[in-house]
């Protein structure tokens, strides 16, 4: 073998001739490496051997001179670049240089790096025959690590000597790379020493068994894993590990688990109840659904509740007996996870009880019950929980109300659009609010109705968001009605919600209104149209809104107080205004980051302009905070300019150093 | 009578919370917290967990000594007292039987050791992401927690953000029609969070920072100041790049609304550029990573570069839907409007990422960011840096979570670690 190994060297070193000629000045460079000089030499070798290593014969020839690299009086930093590329390259050629490399304090770590990347069995034999000689425990462990992780059987016999080591560390190492080969020389070598031990050594050979059970049960072995899992799970054996071989058994051979677990149940160990009812419910099967079922009258509280959730998703027929049990129990905390649980096991006869629970509880049962109102799954569920709504009243009706809203019933939509017309003024609103998410272009009359003729200005905010929110899910929306609404005769009130509807559609037809109203000679009409352009969904209005803040007056008197730090960063909350020409300002800072096609300096000009008629720090602020999105010289001149401005000074020397950044990054 | 243990009374708690005066947790029935890497991803994290009531955070522990005096401080001024305890050795930590949990935010090398260490001590975890800086060992974090049955949240936290969840949930039931193109924007750049990469050569490190122990599993390497703490991942013996610090977020998402929780690329090929900051940073700063799904789906993940639009925007037959940290928007924009119905795809409501962790240690239940969704959510990251730095084309087998004959790329699915550390 050393023979063909010698032979495969030196036809290496012919290779060596393949190698382009500029390799040779850059390895000169990297020879005299020191951490701290210029490390392109090493980046630039990177990218040489990416580009060589697609063929075997110079990726060969590569690897014969990183060989001859290392042997050399490069400087050991120097060296490093040439393990980590035979790391990458390297073969069971490299096995001979780098073998001997592992005995020295200074190269075992690299030497090992790099052939621990090497597959083969010439890189397992030189691992395990430096085990004995190796120079430190230190260099040991590292050894044993990369012997555990390339799983080789044969180091078993010097792993299993370890196991007596004095030093607990290298025991620990070669526990970890025993369990890490698993076969049956290993286990039995784990096994021995785990029976000779003392804690806490054996509490780790434990470990390590259960650990090495696994991985046989992995690779197919599971009579021999078995047999360890069984060898552990005992009273004796600490709580967590015996928790994990009883996990392993129950994938490896559940029928024989589910005795191991039944006696659990029946045990006086809460931590053991619930550990062994949540084994249980990974195992498939009505036998264990009539375990667990038969088991909840008899285990703690603490048990009952996780025994409910586990429960729940097994969807037979004991599992909702059990659930239901769990509703009418004496302690809050096992009625609220039944409740939470019928979500998952419960039907459409679940739909009346769970609603009188949500209208009559509060806390915790009311959460869960409102919850499982709105999961409850089943053909007939639907169906069950509109006709419960036309025949409820009150509490109840308000719960089924919000649950058809968030289950996105639409054809609750008629019996939603009804009961927002009720008396009742908490069913009125419950309604007006699910139907944001049920209603479609076939309620929008209906809701325009609702709008205008609010008797209070919840309702009427309520009924705009509604009307908004339907709008712009209807496809096309249908906003001529609203705009003939505007133009008709409704109270000013209700105009100003027409507005907002109309922005909050962002629909094309509502442009010419609301270009119109921002010149209204009424300020409030005038305000309400500018907030509707600025909730705009894209740049359009940006315009109007511009020219708006050139021609509006702006405000006189004292500025406002200036924004309190730590307020969830950001560009922060601007204090309320009706000035139109900050709210115009504003609207066009808004507009400003929704995407668009101007170029960087397109957008750095507006900016400009912006600056120029802010006269208030909120607005300077955003300016500043936006500029380094919009990397580009006149961005960057907007942020030196206002480095001159006292009130915003040191906003504006972050901004010219973002903006430089980010033109450097450009 | 049947007495509850520790952990089966605060599982019981869960149900029906018992509360003190001040209207938290009592003291016995909060899930412990200890706290590992406590720098600056770690510190943001402590102070999530100090404002969750039913948890208390009994310990710290850094190995850079003024991270942790930094954070002793937040944690005894929170709760008014002195009891933190603080320790510079994670073994000691996991050593102790009466924490429940364990918060790492570690550089990405040391993942893999630190959390198989934590799961086989019987921790419940909340881990940074990625799950592992290297494939292998995230693979062997998700057998760990198999094996024994611990909780994990990874902290790939958008999922536990409404507008990520209403986007995915809304590309998931076909609101775009079928997918067929997903253009993932990721942060570029090696950027110099404290000014510090010009300090790029070898110093003794300080007294405060136990180097060797920061260095742990990775190759020996002499200390400077870029080399550590908010710059680590510009190195990649450390990290990736802003390819692995951002795949794990945006991918994740993009994979969530496609349902590929379980499944991955089968082609992915990446091209890279370097800006050579200084004499340690090696990690590309510009990249552009093409992933090829088996159901035809391809998946650019872009960052660095001009016109890079950060967030997911996955393309449809019948529109497209754009997500980000900032908003989301769609073509139709009806889209944006619809809603999900109780027969279509649901997926998890989180009350936020550490709350739901604390809920599932108590529920035993699966967390809305599990390690093995969160490893596949990598994959892409993964594989695009190893096609960078191998200049090969990689193909996955998703199923097996194996790369197909390409022997110098699998070998980057793993590594070597420095004696004395083992995933075991």
């Amino acid at each position: 073998m050393k023979r063909v190994l010698l032979l495969a060297l030196i036809g290496s070193f012919a290779a060596l001739a393949q190698l382009p000629a500029e390799i040779e000045p850059l390895l000169a460079k990297i020879s005299k490496y020191q951490y701290g000089a210029d490390p392109s030499p090493s980046i630039q070798l990177d990218e040489m051997v990416a580009k060589l290593s697609g063929s075997p014969e110079r990726r060969r020839a590569l690897e014969a001179r990183f060989l001859q690299f290392v042997q050399s009086d490069a400087t050991p930093a120097g060296k490093e670049s040439a393990f980590r590329q035979l790391a990458l390259i390297g073969s069971r050629a490299s096995v001979p240089v780098l073998a001997p490399m592992l005995l020295q304090i200074d190269s075992a770590e690299m030497a090992r790096y790099a052939l621990t990347a090497i597959s083969g069995p010439e890189v397992d034999d030189a691992l395990r025959q430096s085990l004995a000689k190796a120079p430190s425990d230190r260099v040991r462990i590292g050894i044993v690590n990369s012997i555990g992780h390339r799983r080789d059987a044969k180091a078993v016999p010097a792993l299993s000597e370890l196991l007596s080591s004095n030093n607990v560390e290298v025991t620990a190492a070669a526990a970890a790379a025993l369990a890490s080969i698993a076969d049956p020389a290993s286990i039995k070598a784990l096994s021995g020493a785990r029976r000779r031990a003392d804690t806490p050594v054996r509490e780790l050979l434990s470990e390590a068994s259960v650990v090495g059970a696994d991985h046989l049960a992995g690779r197919g072995d599971k009579g021999a894993a078995i047999a360890i899992y069984k060898e552990i799970i005992t009273p004796a054996e600490v709580a967590a590990v015996r928790r994990r071989a009883l996990k392993g058994l129950v994938a490896a051979d559940a029928k024989s688990a589910i005795p191991l677990l039944a006696a659990d149940l029946h045990g006086s160990d809460a931590e053991r109840q619930v550990a062994a009812i949540r084994l249980l419910n990974t195992i498939q099967g009505a036998e264990v659904t009539k375990t667990l079922a038969g088991e909840f009258p008899k285990v703690a509280p603490v048990a009952q509740v996780h025994l409910l959730t586990a429960i729940a998703g097994r969807g037979d027929a004991a599992a909702r007996q059990t659930v239901l049990a769990g509703v009418k129990s004496s302690d809050p905390a096992v009625r609220a996870a039944a409740l939470g649980a019928l979500g998952q096991a419960g039907d459409e006869s679940s739909v009346k009880l769970l609603a009188e629970t949500a209208a009559a509880s509060e806390g915790a049962e009311q959460s869960a019950a409102r919850r499982s109102l709105q999961t409850l799954r089943g053909p007939r569920v639907d169906a069950a929980l509109i006709a419960a709504l036309n025949s409820s009243t009150g509490k109840m009706k308000s719960e089924l109300i919000a649950a058809a809203g968030e289950r996105a019933l639409t054809a609750s939509a008629d019996a939603l659009t009804k009961a927002a017309a009720e008396a009742d003024s908490d069913v009125r609103r419950e309604a007006l609010r699910a139907l944001r998410n049920v209603g479609g272009a076939a309620q929008t009359p209906a809701l325009l109705d609702l709008l205008l003729k609010s008797p209070s200005a919840m309702e009427r905010r309520d009924a705009t968001q509604t009307l908004a929110t339907v709008l712009r899910r209807a496809q096309p929306a249908p906003i001529t009605a609203v705009i003939s609404a505007w133009k008709g005769s409704a109270p000013k009130e209700a105009r100003l919600s027409l507005l907002e509807v109309m922005g909050q559609t962002s629909n094309a037809d509502a442009l010419p209104v609301l270009r119109a109203g921002i010149k209204d000679p009424d300020p409030e009409i005038a305000r309400a149209a500018i907030l509707a352009l600025t909730n705009w969904d894209d740049a359009t209005p940006l315009a109007d809104l511009l020219n708006v803040a050139k021609t509006a007056p702006a405000p006189t008197g004292a500025p406002p107080p200036p924004r309190v730090p730590g307020g969830g960063g950001g560009r922060g909350m601007a204090p309320p205004t009706n000035n139109l020409q900050v709210l115009a300002l504003r609207g066009v800072l808004r507009l400003m980051v929704l995407q668009s096609d101007r170029t960087p300096s397109q957008s750095g000009q507006l900016l400009r302009d912006v600056m120029s008629l802010s006269t208030q720090l909120p607005e300077k602020r955003t300016v500043l905070s936006l500029l380094p999105s919009f990397p580009s010289k006149e961005s960057l001149q907007v942020a030196e300019t206002a480095v001159g401005d006292s009130t915003v000074s040191d906003e504006a020397k972050v901004a010219v150093a973002q903006v430089r950044e980010a033109l450097k990054l450009k | 009578m049947i007495r509850p243990s520790r952990r089966q009374f605060i599982g019981f708690a869960g149900a029906a919370p018992l509360l003190g005066f001040d209207n938290r947790a009592t003291p016995a029935n909060r899930i412990t917290v200890a706290c590992i890497g406590v720098g600056w991803m770690g510190s943001a994290n402590l102070t999530s967990f100090l404002d969750e009531p039913d948890a208390q955070v009994v310990a710290v522990c850094d190995v850079d000594s003024e991270h942790l005096q930094a954070a002793r401080t937040v944690v005894n001024e929170k709760y008014k007292n002195q009891d933190c305890a603080t320790y510079r050795e994670f073994e000691e930590v996991l050593a102790r039987p009466d924490i429940d949990a364990v918060m790492l935010a570690v550089p990405d090398h040391w993942h893999g050791v630190l959390g198989v260490a934590a799961l086989r001590a019987g921790k419940d975890v909340y881990g940074e992401k990625p799950v592992a800086g290297i494939f292998s060992e995230g693979k062997a974090i998700c057998d760990a927690v198999a094996r024994y049955k611990r909780v994990w949240q990874t902290g790939t936290w958008q999922r536990s953000r409404a507008q990520f969840r209403v986007a995915s949930e809304l590309v998931r039931n076909g609101r775009v029609g079928k997918v067929h193109t997903v253009e993932v924007g990721l942060p570029g750049g090696l950027p110099d969070f404290d000014g510090l990469g010009h300090l790029d050569q070898p110093v003794a490190p300080p007294k405060h920072l136990d180097y060797q122990r920061w260095l742990g599993p990775a190759p020996e390497a002499p200390y400077c100041p870029a080399r550590v703490h908010k710059t680590w991942r510009w190195n990649l013996d450390y990290g990736g790049g802003m390819l692995m610090d951002w795949v794990g977020h945006h991918v994740d998402i993009a994979h969530w609304g496609l349902g590929f929780d379980h499944d991955g690329p089968v082609e992915v090929e990446g091209k890279g550029e370097y800006s050579l900051a200084n004499a340690v940073w090696n990690a590309p700063s510009k990249f552009h990573v093409t992933a090829r799904y088996r159901n035809g789906v391809t998946m650019h993940i872009r960052g660095g570069y001009d016109n890079v639009v950060p967030g997911v925007k996955w393309i449809g037959d019948g529109g497209w839907l754009w997500v980000d940290r900032n908003g989301m928007d769609a073509r139709p924009r009806q889209t944006l409007f619809s809603r999900i119905r109780p027969d279509e795809i649901h997926l998890e409501e989180s009350p936020g990422h550490h709350r739901q962790f604390l809920d599932c240690v108590k529920s035993r239940g699966r967390t809305i960011a599990p390690p093995d969704v969160a490893l596949r959510s990598t994959v892409p990251g993964y594989l695009g840096l190893i096609s960078i730095l191998t200049g090969t084309k990689i193909k996955w087998d998703p199923d097996n979570q194996k790369i197909v004959e390409n022997s110098p790329a699998e070998r980057l699915l793993s590594r070597s670690l420095r004696s004395p550390w083992r995933l075991a």
